[in-house]
């Protein structure tokens, strides 16, 4: 992850969705449960990737049918040029107002055309991991997205950006958290723990540098 | 509204006769083609009858054979070698005198494809917004016209062509062996009747044009312009000719084609895959005068850019290019493989349909332009507003 990578633009914005679009190069197309941040003129917002859609159109059907015209430069050109862009759906999830930054959802939307950048390790770490855990009740709540998978996803990004020894640590205070959230639907509870489970496992190899 | 019942019957007498005139069609196809064959030798009989028919009728839009043979066919040995293709296509708005403001818009679209690079094609539109006097209004005061507009669309196409070329060649280091070809979509030539050829701004536009050419040909590109489903009957017209005997050429019998109503896209659907026909050149006056007098005069031949055999998957398209360029059998047929490979999975040049797609103006994008211009105009203390006409048309439009 880079600094300020710059991902794209916002298309479209509710207070707890905005939607962006960005080109079919491959390496500019964010991670499901990546952290983005849209900036805006009176404060950025931050999201949770949860949605992903890459638009197709009837000429880049015809030139996938016809497999032997599909030439690099044709590729290139459907990935890079032509306006069929990448959707990408982020969870509003936090914001920041001066120097306040604050989980929950925004005052305002981004607006349209604002541009959306992936988040540094230290803005995940300071928006999401010292941050709280108020993003998670967010996630939880919303109706579209895949809550468990992308709680599994998100927790496991900002697990990255802890300061070294502090993965596990977190990981388990997060399954802590949802354990209260989710005190009513164990089922729930359960998708999102077997997948942390992993995680802290790929945390604790990854420690003793396995 | 459109009542689809009481056009039912239109239709149905509609597609009957369009199933008996190709039926008709395809009888006579089979006869033209044989006489093609029968007189294939160019000759100076053949070139005498030409030249009558010429005389007799200025305005006679035949073919002048360029080949030695009638029934020529070519396809180029080996693979194609990487090319560079740049293609330029434009739209408009019109101007539109129900609408918010006197004003029209030319949008031009280009790509310049590198085969072999492995790059993504370069792209970028040109949208230019025409509304001060002089731009709306013709040397008579009247508003300009659809063609006044697409004249000066073709300028602009054929303007920007040239500028691509230069700077291509200039992005190969100015490296001779490498192919560009520029590509317009529809002729080369300019298509102008014989009294707006006697206008002196009509002459100016030839000028331009052929200017614009003269400065391809400086950049060592190869200027193409390429006509998807012609409806050309150039060499049919000639076959006509060469089949009257000397005494019987006159403005009529020459005008009166034993070919009515068919196509030369027709006479050579039976080409195969990447095969072309003999080289012509239009019998035109702009060509003789104009286009010939300056070097550029321009030359054509069918071309088939289907992948599968048979008559039934031909794709016959017409291939416009200079003198110069069909003159250079070698380079010909380089730029026949370039043309062929970039219709490959499309069966018509990708360049093209990309750079149609830059230049379209859509419903929508038009619909964006007017309310950004509308509120502009607001900001200027005026009051936008369409005709009552317009209005009144948009509400019962839906």
């Amino acid at each position: 992850m880079t600094d300020a990578q710059l991902l794209g633009r916002v298309l479209r914005s509710a207070t707890g969705v905005f939607t962006f679009g960005c080109t079919q190069n491959e390496e500019n197309i964010p991670q499901f449960g990546q952290p983005v941040r849209a900036a805006g003129a009176d404060g950025d917002v931050y999201g949770l990737v949860y949605e992903i859609i890459i638009q197709d159109d009837p000429f880049v059907r015809q030139i996938v049918a016809a497999s032997d015209s599909l030439t690099p430069e044709r590729i290139e050109d459907m990935r890079q040029r032509r306006q069929v862009p990448v959707e990408v759906s982020a969870l509003a999830v936090a914001y920041r107002r001066g120097e306040l930054v604050r989980q929950g959802v925004p005052p305002r939307p981004p607006a349209a055309l604002r541009r959306v950048f992936a988040c540094n390790r230290g803005e995940v770490d300071e928006v999401l991991g010292r941050g709280g855990f108020q993003f998670m009740r967010i996630a939880l709540n919303h109706a579209q997205c895949p809550a468990e998978d992308l709680l599994v996803a998100s927790l496991g990004w900002v697990a990255q950006c802890r300061p070294p020894g502090q993965e596990q640590p977190y990981l388990v205070e997060a399954g802590r958290e949802l354990t209260r959230l989710l005190a009513h639907d164990p089922l729930r509870l359960d998708a999102i723990l077997r997948g942390l489970a992993d995680l802290t496992a790929e945390a604790q190899a990854a420690s003793r540098g396995w | 509204m459109l009542e689809l019942r009481k056009l039912l019957a239109h239709v149905e007498a509609m597609s009957r006769e369009m199933a008996a005139r190709q039926r008709d069609f395809a009888s006579r196809i089979t006869e033209a083609r044989e006489k093609l064959a029968a007189l294939a030798q160019v000759d100076e009989v053949m070139q005498a009858k030409i030249e009558q028919a010429l005389s007799v009728d200025p305005t006679w839009r035949g073919a002048q054979p360029v080949s030695a043979r009638l029934d020529e066919r070519h396809q180029p040995d080996g693979d194609a070698t990487p090319a560079t293709l740049i293609a330029v296509d434009g739209s408009q708005i019109y101007p539109d005198r129900h609408g918010l403001a006197l004003y029209y818009l030319i949008n031009i679209g280009s790509i310049i494809l590198r085969q072999g690079t492995g790059e993504a094609p370069q792209t970028d539109t040109q949208p230019t917004l025409y509304f001060l006097e002089e731009d709306i209004y013709n040397d008579g005061g009247d508003l300009v016209t659809a063609g006044d507009v697409n004249a000066r669309r073709e300028q602009a196409e054929l303007k920007m062509l040239a500028e691509l070329a230069r700077e291509e060649r200039g992005y190969w280091g100015g490296d001779l062996d490498r192919l560009i070809v520029a590509m317009t979509d529809g002729p080369l030539l300019i298509w102008m009747g014989e009294t707006d050829m006697k206008d002196p701004a009509a002459k100016a536009h030839i000028q331009t044009y052929i200017a614009q050419l003269q400065a391809i040909q400086q950049s060592a590109a190869i200027p193409i312009g390429y006509v998807d489903r012609p409806r050309s009957a150039n060499v049919l017209r000639l076959l006509h000719v060469i089949q009257l005997d000397p005494t019987e050429i006159s403005k009529e019998r020459v005008r009166q084609t034993c070919y009515q109503g068919m196509t030369d896209r027709l006479l050579f659907q039976d080409l195969k895959p990447n095969q072309r026909s003999a080289i012509f050149a239009a019998t035109t006056r702009i060509n003789r005068e104009f286009f010939r007098a300056a070097g550029q005069e321009i030359h054509f031949f069918y071309l088939n850019v289907a992948q599968k055999k048979g008559e039934e998957h031909a794709r016959i398209v017409r291939v416009d290019a200079p003198a110069w360029v069909t003159g250079q059998p070698s380079l010909l047929d380089r730029v026949q493989q370039a043309i062929y490979e970039d219709c490959r999975g499309t069966e018509h040049p990708y360049v093209l349909a990309r750079a149609h797609e830059l230049a379209v103006v859509t419903y929508a994008e038009r619909r964006d332009f007017e309310q950004t211009l509308a509120a502009a105009l607001i900001r200027q203390d005026l009051t936008p507003e369409p005709s009552r006409k317009a209005w009144l048309k948009w509400l019962m439009s839906g």
